[in-house]
């Protein structure tokens, strides 16, 4: 690639530097200029954190190339504010809880400024249309429009940057019922311990972390949902000049088996793969292009085996069997009272099947860590929801004793269930231990979709009994989860599911059979909500179709079967306190219509049009 | 034709692991100057857990928020605290942080009774990082003077605590257990459209209601609310990863659409406050409650707007319209006229 010389004016600064041709700016700002505010999603251009404003212009800089960037003015976040003067934005993103894990901030910052440039007063269509390039997962924007609308309304009362705006660290005293009060403390709106951090883009992620000697690891993954590995080579990626380590799992001294629940997934695959993107080799290199072509200079021999892909199917002895002990992960059984004789005297009985689908957390920060080799073992700055338990496993790939493997969760860019597997942790451990130098790996956004974990689709009979006044007497349901290759979290998950399977009524008569299965499809394991949303889609549809078959209205049949003391008897057993269900079913219901069971109170709120019910 | 529907969803969500251990550690001290360090393994991964122990903390210890400082998910440093999942760090760690503070203020007291001359700690209050003897306000120490004392004859104030939620396993044969120590709870409604016409399902609006127990900090708790519903709103009418004999085909974030800000509707996040008798100050879980409720409202609402039961996710404008289709629409119109009204 040509060499070409850039001029970047950044953040007021001059700077003449060499470039490859098809540098992005992205690229440029990050690694030859140490400016890691600017984060990297997606390198599509399509969720927006990588955004800066060209000539006050906003670029997604991850396809935006150096060259064009020459000769112009380019913001990003580190030019918006200071730690003593932040940009009103920053202040009020901070103060209006606009920020949670901080990694689409930047580029959402800079969205909002450009927009405030041009029109200092934009309504909340505006706003929202101006940010629609900017993904985030963690807030669902509202307090995000909020605060812009905060720093417009600063900015117009003479706020230039900085001006009229409220000490920091000013959190309001509250009377809490603990033993004492104090600012900040129980009840109080504190901002974010490491908000200030974050909206100057001066949190570090672990992909903003760079340490002398590091080298860069990709790894290579299965092209194959089901197969026998016959032999791999990798003589030709170890010749490859900068090549500074490959693995497979051959290379790893300890156990190669992990699983928060069962360890059932090798880190490397040793004798057999058992879904598309299952991984197989890991390469450390000078640079991630050359790892990348080492991976590609790996050869594999695999004998490929017939696959499954539909759970039910799986479930079959003549379907093919991806474990010894077969494909049924785990089987929950909840079995209270008369279920069958309830079910065949009830006035009322409903029954319906409910399928839902495969889903992926999308954090916006894909994965991304450094193990750094240090005195007497490895530390490992990585994404994680969970330090001790990836210790736990990494330490046993090694062979080492626990305490040897230090595991330190970097700034998190969102998780959502999806960061606690381990993804790339052992890869880089390993090849640290084995090159004794840091290893940094970074996930492509491909990568984080097709190899890490995603939510269970359920396939879900249920069935409800009830009385001729609505009143529920017994619950039966069966579900199947597709747990995919390996177990993950799929066990617990179809736990919580089968405890909680029908959601807050008081059921005397229940009978619950849950399954994990496993199929060639991707892993699916924790994702926020573990498996209630997909019982809920079931239980809250045959609640209203219980509603209109004995005629009342969705509000009183869940009023009439709700938990409340004395009558909260749940699948496995009675809740006893903390029995909030009816406040919240009535909160929701003011001012609704009187025909879905409302007061009628507030016909601004959520006025029904809609006739059916 | 455009139908509009409202409909509304209830779940409830058992905070920590189902039916299994699940402690969280966390280590306090009070430093020379009466701040506060904390330690504790809890990840926070952007939904404030280090903040609401902060806030935990501060409580119990009667200290600025800005006097605790926060070590947290780091094994070189920090006791276990699982994992921050099942909705499980306010709860658990909550109550891990708050019992070892808890511990570091009676030494404290204990330390200020004898220097103060008083019989017991009891006699003795904790406010603003000053201990002073009840009813007699002239008789006082600053926390910072007190931990002096305590160094001065070789005593740190220092203490560690663990909480495991009181759960017992469930039975193999019957499921029947305790397998949480408290629930939380929510119901949201919300009011949709639907475009008969090509199948298009517009959320509109939504309300949440979650029973929280205590909001350590509500801005954020309504934080996680409007999260989740938005994730709800996700999983409702657009996401879906498509597999095909094993290989996925929505690779990029280009195929695989979350909601942006035009997508996300107005959301009233709604604080309901039953307390847990076994939670930090009453504080029971919200990560993951939010996320629960909304596509079911959706389906209810969609049913309510059009008279069609939708039993498919995701109400992509595709799986909808052919919904409709088979439940005897034409061109959007209804077979009967008993679906919603027109706009």
């Amino acid at each position: 690639m040509n060499r070409q010389t850039a001029h970047l004016r950044v953040n007021g600064r001059v700077y003449e530097l060499e470039v490859d041709s098809g540098a992005t700016l992205l690229d440029t700002l990050r690694e030859d200029l140490g400016l890691t505010g600017t984060k990297r999603g997606c390198s599509e251009g399509e969720c927006g954190a990588c955004t800066v404003l060209v000539d006050g212009v906003t670029v997604n800089s991850c396809l935006y190339p150096t060259m064009k960037a020459s000769g112009h003015d380019i913001l990003t976040v580190e030019g918006l504010g200071t730690m003593e003067n932040l940009h009103p934005l920053q202040e009020a993103f901070l103060r209006g809880g606009a920020v949670q894990c901080g990694f689409c901030t930047p580029g959402m910052l800079l969205a909002a400024k450009a927009l405030l440039d041009g029109n200092p007063n934009p309504t909340e269509d505006e706003i929202r249309l101006a940010i629609s390039g900017n993904l985030c997962r963690c807030t669902g924007y509202a307090k995000i429009v909020s605060a812009v609308q905060d720093a417009a309304r600063t900015m117009a009362d003479g706020g230039s940057v900085g001006a009229h705006v409220p000490p920091l660290n000013v959190v309001e005293p509250v009377t809490v019922r603990g033993p004492a009060a104090s600012a900040g403390g129980v009840g109080a709106n504190v901002p974010r311990l490491e908000g200030k951090a974050k909206v100057l883009g001066a949190a570090r992620f672990a992909d903003d972390l760079s340490f002398p000697g590091m080298v860069h690891g990709k790894v290579l993954r299965s092209p194959h949902p089901h197969a026998l590995i016959r032999k791999i080579d990798v003589s030709r990626a170890v010749a490859l000049p900068g090549v500074a380590a490959v693995v497979t799992a051959a290379d790893i001294p300890g156990r190669n088996a992990f699983g928060i629940l069962i360890k059932d997934q090798p880190f490397l695959a040793a004798d057999k793969v058992r879904f598309v993107g299952e991984a197989i080799a890991a390469v450390a290199a000078e640079s991630g292009e050359i790892a990348r072509r080492a991976c590609s200079l790996i050869e594999v021999e695999y004998e490929l085996l017939p696959a499954v892909f539909d759970p039910i199917e799986a479930m079959t002895p003549t379907a093919p069997q991806l474990f010894a002990k077969g494909n049924i992960s785990a089987h929950r059984h909840i079995e209270r009272g008369q279920v069958t004789a309830v079910l065949a005297q009830a006035a009322v009985v409903i029954s319906e099947t409910f399928q839902t689908q495969l889903v992926e957390h999308a954090y916006i920060e894909p994965e991304a860590g450094v193990a750094v080799p240090d005195t007497g073992g490895i530390t490992a700055h990585v994404v994680s929801q969970c330090v001790h338990y990836h210790r736990s496993d990494l330490a046993a790939m090694l062979g080492w004793p626990v305490g040897r493997v230090r595991v330190v969760q970097t700034t998190v860019g969102g998780a959502f269930g999806g960061k606690i597997d381990l993804s790339l942790h052992p890869f880089i451990v390993l090849l640290a231990a084995k090159t004794g130098r840091p290893v940094k790996m970074v996930y492509t956004r491909e990568e984080s979709i097709t190899a890490t974990t995603k939510r269970h689709p359920f396939l879900i009979d249920m069935t409800f009994a009830a009385d001729r006044e609505g009143t529920l007497d017994a619950a039966m349901t069966r579900v199947i989860g597709d747990t995919g290759a390996y177990a993950s979290y799929g066990p617990a998950v179809v736990t919580r599911a089968a405890a909680t399977a029908f959601g807050p009524y008081h059921i005397p008569h229940v009978r619950v059979d849950t399954y994990a299965v496993h199929t060639n499809n991707p892993i699916a394991g924790a994702m926020r909500g573990f498996g209630v949303p997909q019982m809920a889609t079931a239980h809250e549809q045959l609640m209203d179709m219980l509603a209109e078959r004995v005629g009342l209205s969705p509000i009183e049949v869940r009023r009439r079967n709700g938990f409340a003391p004395g009558r909260a008897l749940a699948p496995t057993g009675d809740i006893r306190d903390g029995l909030g269900y009816l406040e919240t079913l009535e909160r929701a219901a003011f001012g609704l219509h009187p025909s879905v069971g409302g007061d009628g109170a507030d016909p601004q709120v959520l006025p029904l049009r809609g006739e059916r019910l | 034709m455009i139908l509009r529907g409202v409909g509304i969803g209830s779940i409830y969500f058992g905070i920590g692991n189902t039916g299994k251990p699940n402690p969280s550690s966390a280590f306090v001290e009070v430093l020379e100057d009466g701040s506060v360090s904390v330690l504790c393994g809890a990840a926070d991964m952007g939904q404030g857990s280090t903040t609401t122990l902060a806030q935990i903390v501060a409580s119990e210890l009667s200290v600025s928020v800005d006097r605790v400082v926060m070590t947290t998910a780091d094994t070189g440093t920090t006791p276990d605290s699982g994992v921050s999942s099942a909705s499980r760090q306010t709860y658990a760690s909550g109550n891990a942080c708050r019992l070892a503070a808890a511990q570091a203020r009676e030494t404290l007291l204990d330390e200020a009774a004898r220097t103060l001359f008083c019989e017991s700690r009891n006699q003795l209050v904790l406010e603003d990082g000053v201990i002073r003897v009840m009813g007699d306000p002239h008789q006082r120490l600053s926390v910072a003077d007190v931990v002096a004392a305590c160094r001065a004859k070789g005593q740190l104030v220092v203490s560690s605590a663990a909480f495991n939620p009181p759960t017992t396993d469930l039975d193999h044969e019957t499921g029947q257990g305790t397998p949480y120590a408290t629930y939380a709870f929510g119901t949201q409604t919300v009011e949709v459209e639907v475009d008969t016409e090509t199948g298009e399902v517009t959320i509109l609006s939504v309300r949440a209601v979650h029973d929280v127990g205590r909001a350590i900090n509500p801005q954020s708790a309504e934080g996680q609310i409007e999260g989740g519903v938005a994730m709800g709103c996700g999983y409702a009418t657009m996401e879906e990863v498509v597999v095909e004999k094993g290989n996925v085909h929505t690779r990029t974030f280009v195929e695989y659409s979350i909601p942006t800000a035009l997508d996300v509707p107005p959301i009233e996040p709604v604080l309901v406050e039953e307390p847990a008798p076994s939670g930090p100050f009453g504080a029971k879980g919200l990560g993951e409650p939010p996320t629960c409720a909304t596509a079911a409202a959706v389906l209810n609402a969609v049913y309510a707007a059009t008279g069609v039961r939708m039993t498919r996710l995701p109400l992509t404008a595709e799986n909808v319209y052919l919904a409709l289709g088979a439940a005897g629409y034409r061109d959007g119109i209804p077979p009967t006229s008993t679906g919603g009204s027109c706009e």
